[in-house]
């Protein structure tokens, strides 16, 4: 018994080892295993949870402003309210009136045709007659009825919709839906979130904005963001929605920035606008993925285009848990967009809306019943900063963000509306160019200005007959001299001076003025920016012949310019000869809270002129304002004396098939005569002349700028 | 009979058709309301005898009136004030316009215990004294907040610190409008509100009264100008958008026993 105990013992010592190290070897075993799937893949199982599960959401930052210089805003960021409906609230099922609506709609969308009843039919049916059949069209045309057979019919004979009957509508004209069918059939997302659509609707009394299909789109692509079902909502909207509808599931108020431009009208060419931006699937600076884009704005024109990048700052990013259908579980973590820079102009929105008052003055002679066309540029003669720039006919850019219909009669508009006149115009500067030519006349012959020339009609070059604009009035100015000549606009003293001296000091003087180059209105842009089509006026090289020399020399033929370039012109002359870069921007800082950095005036070129070769010719320009023959005498204002060079260049056109000839009116000015605050290039398309369509516009321009800095007061002019 | 009552509540509970969870809950609370009132009857009653004998006795009664008294003045007091402007303008405008005037349904608040099902104060009027959903329901100090569900008997109220409420809401000194939400309890268990998408050029200031705004009245549901609250602080929205001030809403703080619940009048006087 003890042996066999013993024994016992022995052989079960073993066993009991060899159990015991299976057991060992297989829990090693296990642990290992366990080790390598809990430990060592743990990163790579995470990665694959983390990728099916999280989704990057680009959040838009909040654009810089653009001030005036002295701060007025002239481009603002406002929340853009919109109700927001949040999809992943909407699954559970809802009554047959979604149901009855999502079938509604399916319908509509195929045949076109909207339906005879209402929201609140449909609701009344279930409340009251819920088991009757709900007759949703009446009186369908056969056209309607044959396209409603071809779809709806097939799949009916496939497999059956529910809530409809076979072949039903054929014999009645009249589409009904079973709706005792429709209460038993599960609601979809879709449908409940159209169903809360409608009530939303029906209780605030505002028109649904959001079709069937664009919800259907947004719950397949865009399952995670909110959907935006009204946008740019007023006060008295949101308070509706909070009295009547934040009680209900799944729907609150969400904003987005959006753009607003308080002077609208006035500055729309300069600032531009924004539209929606594009929606981008990678990020710029890492090349992380995104998902799913919250689109904010980007500008598209005019400084908001120009300086987007600055103005953009740097979007946001919402990473967010999913949940197994897809749908927003929670936020993870949110990195907060940074917001734009901002621009400060040199601009003064005062002077700026001067010029645009002044410009869409009508003066005698025009019609008062087309809009005005044209252009103002006031630069500080002494630094090149541009004070106003408009260009009219304008157009609202706050209309134009907010409404495709208005975008679309624009693209439409005769009068080229969006086109901004003052810096891409290429309009003849006619007689505005001769101060240009006597100037160059002058460079080398200082006698010049002595030097008389009669005008008389009729005049020959070789065998062609050429007017001075006198002639047609029956007139000749006679004996001119250089300053005379500039005082009276003549153009056969031109036409004398440039067969005797030829085109090129003319050229080279013009060139030196900046005619024909870039005007590089934008700093850290040396060249000019790549846009197609776009010209920066034009300055032949040799004249073909003494005719078009001629004709050259009274800035006709192809010499065109920008009205910003004529100003560039004005205020070279008022400042005896400094060429300066136009200054659009004075400051920008990156951020709101980053200093500003400056950007500096820069005098590029200095004329190489005799002093006394200008003095002929501002005397000229003088006179044109203040002299009992000047050209120009309704621009003079009592207190300030005004110096100036009016222009009619000549062009054909199309009117109804037949070419008419007509005249760009010009004006260049600088004021006061003796220190020059202010220099101004105006044009008006189709004017009468220069004397009596700008004359009177610049008068009205420069009394309200002398009124506004304190040169002369209230009443004087 | 416990089976039977057992086996209701869980088919009530666990049947997941919102209809019959609907009844079920209004047949609950009809039958609870009964007992809820006399309950707060009693406690009421031992409140007051509780006063009574700290030798308030004959006042207990008077005050309670004088209260309902007040309310009614100073809702007056307020509509008074909103129909001069109106008059100035309209008069300005000559176009005459008569506002609606309110009825005042005064309840006694029958519970405010917070349960599984409700977390909200209960009204002990409903329906049949002509409550309707979406009323403002206020107080002496102002508004506490809007009624949800109503059964014949019953009426729960969302309170304005609820963070489901939404209130439209403007500066009683200017014409300045946001929307209150509720943020729940601070710390120390007052009720909060914050007022959110004020303008962010709207010049506002640290104790200014906040109203409510009238702008939807159309639809009949909200009076113009019951008093919120008043600003405590003023932030920038991070987006620089807009501004947002935390208003703590005074009428939900010390929650009366009764409140009176707001409805467009059907005649005049009650």
């Amino acid at each position: 018994m003890a042996i066999k105990v013993k024994q016992k013992q022995e052989s079960s010592s073993v066993v009991i080892w060899a159990v015991f190290g299976i057991m060992m070897a297989s829990l090693l075993f296990l642990g290992s295993r366990l080790w390598n799937l809990q430990v060592r893949g743990k990163s790579g199982f995470d990665e694959v949870f983390h990728d099916q599960s999280v989704r990057r959401v680009r959040l838009p930052a909040v654009r810089g402003k653009i001030f005036d210089t002295n701060g007025e805003v002239l481009a603002d960021s406002v929340p853009n309210y919109c109700i927001a409906i949040y999809t992943e609230e909407m699954r559970a099922p809802r009554s047959a009136v979604a149901n009855t609506l999502e079938l509604m709609h399916r319908i509509w969308q195929s045949i076109g045709v909207a339906p005879d009843i209402s929201y609140r039919d449909v609701k009344r049916h279930f409340a009251l007659t819920p088991n009757e059949p709900l007759v949703v069209w009446k009186g369908l045309d056969d056209e309607k009825l044959g396209v409603w057979q071809g779809i709806f019919g097939r799949w009916n004979d496939e497999r059956k919709i529910p809530g409809l009957k076979k072949h039903d509508p054929l014999r009645t004209n009249r589409i009904t839906f079973n709706t005792k069918e429709l209460s038993k059939t599960p609601t979809s997302t879709a449908a409940n979130t159209l169903e809360l659509v409608y009530e939303i609707s029906d209780r605030i009394g505002i028109p649904r904005k959001v079709r069937y299909q664009q919800i259907v789109d947004h719950i397949i692509l865009q399952k995670p963001l909110p959907l935006l079902a009204w946008q740019n909502l007023n006060d008295a909207t949101i308070a509706k929605w909070a009295d009547t509808c934040s009680m209900l599931p799944g729907t609150d108020i969400y904003y987005q920035p959006a753009r607003t431009y308080p002077f609208g009208e006035t500055n729309a060419h300069l600032i531009g606008f924004t539209l929606a931006a594009d929606a981008i699937n990678e990020a710029e600076d890492t090349g992380e993925k995104i998902h799913y884009d919250m689109r904010g704005i980007e500008g598209r024109k005019g400084l908001e285009g120009t300086y987007n990048d600055l103005l953009e700052g740097e979007p946001g990013y919402n990473l967010v848990r999913i949940d197994a259908s897809g749908y927003h579980h929670s936020d993870i973590q949110t990195r907060f967009p940074k917001p734009g820079g901002d621009l400060q102009l040199t601009i003064d929105q005062k002077i700026q809306q001067f010029a645009m008052e002044a410009l869409l003055t009508k003066q005698d002679g025009e019609d008062p019943n087309l809009p005005v066309k044209g252009a103002c540029v006031v630069l500080d003669p002494n630094n090149g900063d541009v004070l106003a720039m408009v260009s009219a006919p304008s157009f609202n850019p706050n209309a134009y963000m907010a409404s495709a219909k208005y975008r679309l009669a624009l693209n439409k508009d005769p009068f080229s509306r969006t086109f901004h006149r003052a810096v891409f115009g290429q309009y003849p500067p006619g007689s505005t160019f001769k101060p240009i030519a006597v100037l160059g006349a002058l460079r080398n012959n200082p006698d010049y200005a002595n030097v008389y020339h009669d005008c008389h009609n009729p005049y020959y070059v070789g065998k062609r007959r050429m007017k001075c604009w006198i002639h047609s009035r029956y007139g000749e100015h006679g004996e001119v001299n250089a300053r005379q000549a500039l005082m009276v606009s003549c153009n056969v003293y031109m036409f004398e001076m440039v067969q005797e001296l030829g085109y090129e000091p003319i050229r080279d003087m013009a060139h030196e003025f900046g005619i024909g180059q870039y005007a590089g209105l934008f700093p850290n842009l040396d060249d000019p920016p790549e846009q197609k089509d776009v010209k920066y006026g034009n300055l032949p090289d040799h004249a073909l012949n003494t005719i078009d020399a001629c004709n050259m020399s009274i800035g006709q033929g192809a010499i065109l310019a920008s009205p910003l370039q004529m100003a560039m012109v004005a205020s070279t002359i008022a400042n005896g000869g400094r060429v300066y870069r136009p200054r659009l921007v004075k400051k920008w800082r990156n951020g709101p809270d980053d200093p500003y950095n400056t950007n500096p005036t820069w005098a590029y070129r200095q004329l190489d002129v005799p002093i006394e070769a200008l003095e002929v010719v501002r005397g000229g320009m003088h006179d044109v304002v203040n002299h009992p023959e000047g050209s120009a005498k309704a621009a003079a204002l009592d207190g300030v004396l005004i110096a100036g060079k009016t222009g009619s260049a000549q062009y054909k056109k199309l009117v109804d098939g037949e070419v008419v000839s007509s005249v760009h009116t010009w004006m260049i000015s600088y004021a006061p005569y003796h220190f020059p605050k202010y220099a101004v290039a105006m044009l008006v398309e189709d004017g009468v002349s220069g004397g009596r369509s700008i004359g009177p516009r610049l008068h009205d321009l420069y009394a309200k700028i002398f009124e506004y800095d304190g040169t002369i007061s209230k009443g004087d002019s | 009979m416990y089976a039977a009552a057992i086996g209701f509540v869980l088919i009530v509970v666990f049947v997941p058709l919102p209809s019959l969870t609907l009844k079920g809950k209004g047949a609950v609370r009809g039958a609870m309301a009964p007992a809820e009132k006399g309950a707060s009857s009693i406690w009421q009653r031992l409140t007051e005898t509780a006063a009574a004998i700290r030798g308030i006795g004959g006042a207990v009664e008077k005050n309670r009136e004088l209260s309902h008294e007040l309310v009614r003045v100073q809702a007056e007091l307020n509509r008074l004030r909103d129909i001069e402007a109106d008059n100035l303008r309209l008069r300005r405008a000559l176009d005459f316009h008569q506002a609606s005037p309110h009825q005042m349904i005064p309840c006694d608040v029958v519970s405010r215990n917070i349960s599984g099902w409700w977390n909200t104060v209960r009204l002990g009027k409903g329906a049949r004294n002509g409550i309707r959903e979406n009323r403002a329901v206020i107080s002496p100090d102002g508004l506490v907040g809007r009624t949800t569900e109503v059964t014949p008997l019953t009426s729960d109220v969302l309170l304005v610190s609820d963070p489901a409420c939404r209130v439209s809401a403007k500066l009683a000194r200017a014409n300045v409008f946001g929307l209150v939400r509720g943020t729940g309890s601070n710390l120390r268990g007052e009720p909060q509100a914050r007022m959110e998408f004020i303008n962010k050029d709207a010049e506002i200031r640290i104790g200014d009264e906040v109203v409510t705004s009238g702008l939807s009245t159309a639809g009949g549901a909200f009076p113009k100008g019951v008093h919120i609250g008043y600003i405590e602080k003023i932030y920038k929205d991070d987006s620089g958008l807009f501004q947002y001030a935390e208003v703590i809403p005074r009428a939900t703080v010390g929650l009366l026993d009764y409140v009176f619940v707001v409805s467009e009048a059907k005649e005049a006087g009650k």
